[in-house]
């Protein structure tokens, strides 16, 4: 599992539609806005690849400005460990 | 919480969300905590689990000169996690999406993790013909042929070095090639990228970097981009401009570009222009202003003199040109008025620069009213374009021109700024000085003051770097000779000559004579075969990023440690320590003076990091880093040296106008822009250079207490330039070196993608950026497709008088080309579009031209 963190920018008057689509995007969780133009939201992900394509999927949505990322764990064992937790 | 139970999976889960998205918050300026986001964060804040590394380290990432901060997750000494750093005051904890890939792009299948000896010198040119060999028998090969080569002839040795290099890195090849060999046959190939930034800087100020920040970013009413796409070369900072234009909506972007492209796309206006015109673009706005007496008469009165130079420079396409009277002269300029300098401007008249740009008299109109307003802050970028260019110099001198006519620099808001496209490219190549012709700290080997000043540093008798006072071979005279068969050894390290050299089929020695590449003896210091490993006699295993320890110098001055957090894979091992062991080795039994020469310039007498005892560099990478760095502050720090007349040379070169600060201080605070002040016990960045106003808020109290002047006109002095005084020089439009004609009838331009850094050697190894642009393309406008009969993904050669290559054809790319204009990458090594590509330089900078030849374009 594969765990990132993004801020998305966007015009403030297409925060509503920009969170609509992300919301159906699968893995992605969107937390907060802040400043009225900055989405926060979480990306889960079985690879990096994955991720980063997610990642790509969303730059590439007209109401997004600007998408940074902020936060990866990519940990390959984070299963394992979550299995020897549990 | 149930421990042993479902919920602790959700529960760790959900703190690694946690983590996440606290950085996030972290990095947008919110700082509530994050256990209040959900109910299930709650719950894994309060419990036993951690998801935490062991430990962050901090580091930089290693792709553009924007130089943005990573916190590097280490556990079990393997990176795990990586998170902008919201210390680092570059980017404040946000990273472009090629973040993901900073960890992964060490782990391709096919490092390089064992040294190799060439065996078969006719398979240069390919990756056969070797053989695997011990580090100790490479070192003594590559040893005994730089002995052999210097002995011979000491102008038959070349190192290229790199703004990939640490500054650790660069400072120990530029000592051991200057100091210990005498010789001044070292560049980087920042030559390729930054040395008409560089000249400009000069030739402006007399001081090379900028004296604006990133800062400007959010302060500024309108943005010029000028031959930049930003949008793919420099995403964060791209994102911070575009955040700027969220916040306030009388904020406006011209992009100045010959070629439509992402940055485009956000852009309020265009201007797409007839390429090399950018020259006429700036002077029809300087006439715009002169005219329309714009400028601000106290800004020039206060802060500005005219010059003029050389002109009709003609085109450096042969090996002669720097010894012709126009290569030889080119960088003469002299005083003249201010009535002569509107005389030479005159003839650019909206009307005109439209009918040689191309660009509408309406559209330049308005941005020369922009910045015709005096009460508009500008921020002005600019890149490849502007660098790779003839006349590169005289582009950076013209945008310069404008900003000192309007007093817009050197404010909060306001600025030229010259972005820089490698990691390093300022801290080490240009602050270091791993130029032909440069020293520490903006000294030249041309000049004795500067030499006496190194020589003092370094330990060295008087007069001892008297042979290295002409300047060595600058980057493309290097290879010509290389080419021509005069380089007989050539080092180079963190870059790729094979692929990036322009013109490249005479550079990898498939010309009609193919000497000195096949014969020369080649080293090439890599982590993964390029086409440049192909070309070498010795390829040694590097390690890369955070596998040892090191340091960046960025775009706004800004100097940033990055730590050791894994080992290299296999044999690979740091630049650093094989320099050291093949100046140990070739170094052996000389003298300087009375002492030995090894133990002045690297051991106990000089940079002190080796280990007598061990007979190897010390083992501490953190000493040996502290302690390079603490000599080459020495050359920036002359009042805090022991030695009197290193005290009084110093303050007469001002050396210390780029004071930095302790090395351990970098860690501290997470890296910081020099001139670095200690004020009240406290370490101190500049952020405005020449701007008057307190230390502590950024501005450059303490330099201009020391060198410059108080209550001058707006609180500046340009200290550093001659009579305080930036230079407004005249520069004509002078057409390209090659334009299209009725045989190669199209512009080919040359650059990037987003998706690859630079000839994709690393990052073409990362599956899913590859997956993304798999092969490189070739743009071309609707119309001239139609008109040969090519489709969308049709194979097509483009062709120069230099050379070929095959590419796919796109219709509808990210960038959109005006008609007879075609675009190329050059990331894919399959596709060489540097055979095409034209040598002719910068006559000032020496810097190639990428960015225009002619071409045609044939269907496969």
């Amino acid at each position: 599992m594969v765990i990132s963190s993004f801020i998305i920018e966007a015009n403030q008057a297409d925060i509503p539609s920009l969170e609509k689509k992300l919301r159906k995007m699968s893995g992605v969780e969107v937390h907060r806005i802040v400043e009225k133009t900055k989405v926060i939201i979480t990306l889960e992900k079985e690879t990096t690849d994955e991720s980063y394509r997610s990642g790509d999927v969303i730059s590439k949505f007209p109401e997004v400005s600007h998408l940074c990322l902020v936060y990866t764990n990519f940990e390959d064992e984070l299963t394992k460990l979550d299995k020897e937790m549990t | 919480m149930k421990v042993g139970g479902n919920e602790m999976k959700v529960t760790r889960r959900s703190l690694l969300k946690a983590s996440a998205v606290s950085a996030a918050l972290a990095a947008a300026g919110c700082s509530q905590p994050i256990v209040k986001e959900t109910e299930k964060m709650t719950a894994a804040a309060e419990g036993k689990v951690s998801v935490e590394p062991d430990e962050w380290k901090t580091a930089v990432c290693r792709y553009c000169g924007t130089g943005c901060g990573v916190l590097v997750g280490v556990k079990d000494e393997k990176v795990i996690s990586i998170k902008g750093d919201p210390d680092n005051r570059s980017n404040r904890g946000l990273n472009c999406i090629k973040g993901y890939y900073l960890g992964k792009v060490m782990f391709g299948h096919d490092r390089l993790t064992t040294p190799l000896i060439r065996e078969d010198n006719m398979k240069k040119g390919t990756m056969d013909g070797f053989r695997e060999a011990s580090w100790e028998e490479a070192l003594d090969l590559i040893a005994d042929n730089l002995k052999n080569a210097h002995e011979k002839d000491p102008q038959s040795i070349a190192f290229w070095g790199s703004g990939q290099q640490t500054i650790h890195e660069g400072y120990v090849s530029s000592k051991l090639w200057k100091a210990g060999l005498l010789n001044n046959n070292i560049d980087p190939n920042a030559r390729l990228c930054m040395a008409s930034a560089v000249t400009g800087f000069m030739s402006t100020f007399q001081s090379d970097e900028p004296m604006g920040c990133y800062d400007d970013l959010d302060e500024a009413d309108v943005f010029v981009t000028w031959g930049a796409n930003m949008a793919e070369m420099h995403p964060v900072l791209y994102s911070r401009l575009m955040f700027r234009k969220q916040s306030a909506n009388h904020v406006k972007h011209y992009d100045i570009t010959t070629r439509y492209s992402r940055t485009s796309e956000a852009a309020e206006e265009t201007l797409i222009f007839r390429p090399q015109t950018d020259l006429a673009i700036a002077n029809g706005i300087i006439r715009y202003i002169i005219e329309n007496k714009a400028y601000d008469e106290n800004f020039i009165s206060d802060h500005c003199q005219f010059r003029a130079g050389t002109e009709q420079l003609g085109h450096a396409m042969n090996d002669d040109y720097d010894e012709t009277e126009k290569g030889s002269t080119a960088n003469d300029v002299w005083n003249i008025s201010f009535d002569e300098f509107k005389e030479m401007v005159d003839p650019y008249t909206l009307e005109y620069v439209e009918e040689i740009s191309g660009v509408p008299k309406d559209q330049l109109e308005a941005l020369a009213k922009e910045f015709a307003d005096p009460d508009k802050k500008i921020v002005s970028t600019w890149t490849m374009g502007v660098n790779q260019h003839t006349r590169g110099t005289w582009m950076n001198n013209l945008i310069y021109n404008i900003h000192l006519l309007t007093g817009k620099i050197s404010k909060p808001g306001s600025g030229p700024f010259s972005l820089t496209g490698q990691p390093s490219a300022c801290g080490t190549a240009r602050e270091v000085g791993v130029f032909s012709h440069r020293l520490p700290a903006d000294l030249v080997v041309s000049n004795p003051d500067h030499r006496r000043f190194s020589e003092m540093i370094w330990n060295l008798p008087e007069g001892y770097l008297d042979p290295i006072s002409k300047p060595g071979y600058h980057t493309v005279k290097m290879f010509r000779e290389l080419g021509n068969g005069n380089v007989k050894f050539l080092w180079s390290m963190s870059n790729n000559w094979g692929q990036t050299m322009p013109k490249t089929n005479r550079f990898r020695g498939v010309d009609d004579n193919g000497k000195g590449v096949i014969d020369g003896f080649i080293v090439v210091s890599e982590v993964y075969p390029t086409r440049s490993t192909e070309m070498a006699n010795v390829v040694l295993p590097a390690a890369m990023w955070v596998e040892r320890e090191g340091m960046f110098g960025n775009a706004e001055r800004r100097n940033a440690i990055f730590e050791k957090c894994q080992e290299p894979p296999g044999e690979a091992k740091w630049d650093l320590w094989a320099l050291v062991q093949v100046a140990k080795r070739v170094l052996d039994g000389k003298k300087i003076g009375d002492h030995d020469a090894f133990d002045l310039l690297f051991g106990k007498g000089g940079t002190d990091i080796w280990d007598d005892e061990k007979n190897d560099l010390k083992q501490d990478q953190t000493e040996v880093c502290r302690n390079v760095w603490e000599e080459y502050r020495k050359f920036s720090s002359p009042h805090l040296h022991e030695n009197e007349e290193v005290k009084k040379l110093g303050k007469e070169l001002k050396t210390s106008a780029k004071q930095l600060a302790p090395y351990d201080e970098y860690l501290k605070q997470h890296g910081m822009r020099w001139p670095v002040r200690e004020v009240n016990g406290e370490w101190m960045e500049t952020k405005w250079r020449y701007a008057d106003g307190e230390q502590a808020d950024g501005f450059d109290q303490i330099g201009i207490d020391e060198f410059g002047e108080k209550g001058k006109y707006d609180n500046l002095s340009f200290y550093k330039s001659d009579d305080k005084k930036p230079s407004i020089i005249f520069r004509p439009f002078e057409d390209a070196a090659e334009i299209p004609n009725n045989d190669y009838p199209f512009w080919l331009c040359t650059g990037r993608v987003l998706e690859h850094w630079h000839s994709g050697s690393m990052t073409r190894r990362v599956p899913e950026l590859h997956r993304a642009v798999p092969e490189a393309f070739c743009e071309i406008h609707p119309d001239d497709a139609e008109s040969l009969g090519i489709s969308e993904g049709d194979m097509v050669k483009v062709k120069s008088v230099r050379g070929e290559t095959e590419v796919k054809a796109t219709l509808k790319g990210r960038g959109k080309p005006p008609k007879g204009y075609l675009f190329v990458p050059f990331f894919a090594e399959e596709t060489m579009i540097n055979n095409a590509t034209l040598d002719a330089y910068c006559p000032i900078s020496k810097q190639p031209d990428y960015k225009k030849c002619a071409a045609k374009l044939e269907k496969v």
